[in-house]
């Protein structure tokens, strides 16, 4: 079987001899060998077509060494970062709890500096989301469900503190309201991001979410004393024209397309 | 650890077909020499390394199904004999069926006999169909002898996607894209029948085989240059007249029969595509028997120019059971497709020329040989034609009693009869 073992040497001979090196070819070693026994088992005699078979699954070895070396990298540097970020947040949160003992001894308004723990715990995860949803859109890493509901989620978070400060520190009597308006901003949010990262059936999104805006922001501007209810009511009505000049706008680029390509083709 | 393989569309949609047919495609091949065992058994196994879908298990997962690649080994593959009743053997081997379920999705079968061998093998059309098991087992007859004569190591085998949607490789940007919106239902809706009997649990798989006279491709050509109709034209129309006859239909009813066609047409090269299936039916209709078979042949001339002249033929239904099985979990999508399919009744697959040059071994070309397709399940039928050696074979392959095989050579009787009528 010794055909195999001098491929791995010949490939990898012009390489600068380390550690590294040297455990990576043990380990091909072994799993080429290991595939030559699964081979023999299956019931192949001929050694040059078992080495041949396994040096044709193992190509460009330079290459494969030059990834693992990097993955190996990447491994330390994520491991690295996971120690920073724990530690990190260890330490904010003793720092968190610190400052709220702090305020709440010094001003003993323990009825109100508990915001300081729930603001410093819950708006840094919102954040994080947010983070989550900007950095899986470049790289790709999440499904774009999985983002919409972070992204949907991270405004349901930030709403809450603000809903919980307005009733702590104001006397806005209407301040559940906050989560009625978290509502319209995760439509808005949720159709932005169909429509940056061209969503199939974005079109459809955006003539469900029109209305949908509409009748919440009716509703929130009403409540508030902001907009009559009549003839505020005409904001609805607005929506479904809107939704229709979209629609209407639709299909006459579809007939402009399909007539520039029948254009073209002649 | 598990190693997976994804179940691509024509792997689920021939799982479907389990309802209609056994999924088993046939070869045989006659040479006048004894092959070498050892070297077919390490040609195998390196083709076997190179797809292993060919050793894996369809996992049924009522979500979303996969194959699960398993060990093996190549006795479990390859069964040798000289058996004394060679037809019963062969007969015994290719009537065979392999459960989707099984570890192994390829039986060959050595059969030695009078200094000559029997090469025999079945295999799960989800895997390939006819068009890859040709090329497979030109690939098999290459590497063997490449392997035997000059010592070349048997690897030279095509691995790549199994994806339906490789057969949009070669459109245009436009092309693709209308091909990708062809929603379109194509199944065929008619209801003429083989006039086989009831299904019961006494019926039995066979294969009923059918050479023609030596010289009918020839004449076929020939009659079809004057009448403008091609050898799969002749064949598709001989099909229609013998069944008319037959079965008794109303010459003035109009009958469907589902022609297959390979779908790598579409495709300039299939050389870097792994095995898989790549075919589809086109409905072939005539509008009724006509007075004599010239009539029926120009009936279905008219028909097959009509589905020939289609840029996308073929293509048509296969982003609707794209979307059939990528909106619902596996189960689901089984039951809605099943609503909308409606699997031939009547149906016709020309697999074409077995090249007996590039089928030969060791300088020794096949002396016989065919491949046919599924065994069908009543009341379905499937008339497969192969060539060699310029000599058509028919075949169909079904589940039934002795009655259904005395209607199937008596099809086979009228189509011959049929053939001296046209091209004398």
């Amino acid at each position: 079987m010794a055909n195999y073992i001098d491929y791995v040497n010949e490939s990898l001979g012009s390489m600068k001899e380390t550690k590294s090196l040297y455990l990576f070819k043990q380990k091909t070693i072994e799993q080429m060998t290991k595939r030559a026994n699964e081979l023999v088992s299956k019931g192949i005699k001929d050694e040059n077509v078992i080495s041949q078979i396994i040096i044709e699954e193992y190509p460009d070895l330079v290459e494969r060494y030059g990834r693992e070396v990097g993955a190996k990298h990447a491994k330390n540097k994520k491991i690295k970062a996971t120690k920073t970020v724990v530690l990190g947040s260890l330490t904010y949160a003793l720092l968190l709890v610190f400052a709220y003992l702090a305020l709440s001894f010094k001003t003993l308004m323990w009825g109100k500096t508990w915001i300081l723990l729930v603001g410093g715990f819950v708006l840094p995860v919102a954040i994080a989301m947010l983070a989550g949803v900007f950095k899986s859109k470049k790289e790709s890493t999440l499904s774009s469900a999985a983002s919409r509901v972070m992204l949907a989620g991270s405004i349901m978070l930030i709403a809450t503190v603000l809903f919980l400060c307005l009733l702590l520190f104001t006397s806005v009597s209407n301040s559940w309201l906050v989560f009625l308006g978290a509502v319209v901003a995760v439509l808005v949010a949720d159709a932005a991001f169909a429509a940056i990262t061209k969503q199939k059936l974005s079109l459809v999104t955006y003539l469900l979410y029109i209305p949908a805006i509409a009748v919440l922001v009716y509703v929130i501007l009403g409540l508030s004393g902001l907009l009559a209810w009549h003839p505020g009511w005409m904001v609805i009505v607005a929506a479904a024209i809107v939704d229709i000049v979209i629609i209407m706008l639709k299909v006459g680029k579809g007939k402009t397309d399909s007539e520039e390509e029948e254009w073209s083709k002649n | 650890m598990e190693q997976k393989l994804k179940a691509e569309l024509w792997d689920k949609m021939h799982y479907l077909f389990r309802d209609f047919n056994d999924r088993m495609v046939h070869l045989e091949l006659h040479y006048d020499y004894e092959i070498n065992i050892e070297a077919l058994k390490t040609v195998l196994i390196c083709f076997f390394e190179k797809a292993p879908v060919m050793h894996s298990s369809f996992v049924d997962n009522k979500i979303s199904p996969y194959w699960s690649v398993k060990p093996y080994n190549i006795d479990d593959v390859l069964t040798v004999s000289r058996p004394e009743n060679l037809q019963a053997a062969i007969d015994e081997f290719l009537t065979q069926y392999i459960p989707p379920e099984s570890d192994l999705q390829m039986k060959v079968a050595v059969f030695f006999y009078e200094g000559k061998t029997a090469l025999c093998i079945v295999e799960n059309h989800m895997c390939m169909d006819g068009g890859d098991f040709k090329y497979f087992i030109s690939a098999f007859c290459k590497n063997y002898n490449d392997y035997v004569e000059k010592g070349i190591v048997p690897t030279n085998f095509k691995h790549g996607s199994r994806s339906y949607e490789e057969i949009y490789g070669d459109f245009s940007k436009g092309e693709e894209e209308m091909a990708r919106n062809l929603f379109k239902n194509v199944s065929s809706k008619d209801d003429h029948r083989f006039p086989l009997t009831e299904k019961s649990d006494s019926d039995r798989s066979f294969i009923a085989k059918r050479k023609l006279p030596e010289d009918s491709l020839s004449k076929m050509k020939k009659t079809g240059k004057e009448l403008n109709a091609t050898v799969n034209d002749v064949l598709t129309a001989f099909y229609f007249y013998s069944l008319y006859e037959l079965a008794g239909y109303d010459l003035k009813d109009s009958v469907t029969i589902s022609c297959a066609i390979d779908l790598r047409r579409h495709l300039d090269s299939a050389d870097d595509l792994g095995i898989t299936n790549h075919t589809a039916f086109m409905q072939c209709n005539i509008p009724e028997r006509g007075r004599d078979i010239f009539e029926t042949l120009r009936y279905v001339v008219n028909s097959s120019n009509k589905f020939k002249s289609d840029k996308f033929m073929g293509l048509y239904g296969l982003p609707l059971l794209n979307f059939g099985y990528n909106i619902l979990p596996h189960a689901a999508s089984e039951e809605v497709i099943k609503i909308g399919y409606n699997n031939p009744l009547l149906a016709m697959s020309n697999i074409g020329i077995l090249n007996h040059e590039a089928l030969a071994l060791e300088g020794h070309e096949p002396f016989d040989g065919f491949m046919t397709g599924a065994v069908k399940y009543k009341p379905f039928v499937l008339l497969s034609v192969t060539t060699m050696r310029s000599e058509i074979t028919l075949s169909m392959c079904v589940k039934g009693n002795d009655e259904d095989k005395k209607t199937v050579e008596r099809f086979l009787d009228l189509f011959e009869k049929n053939l001296e009528t046209l091209i004398g």
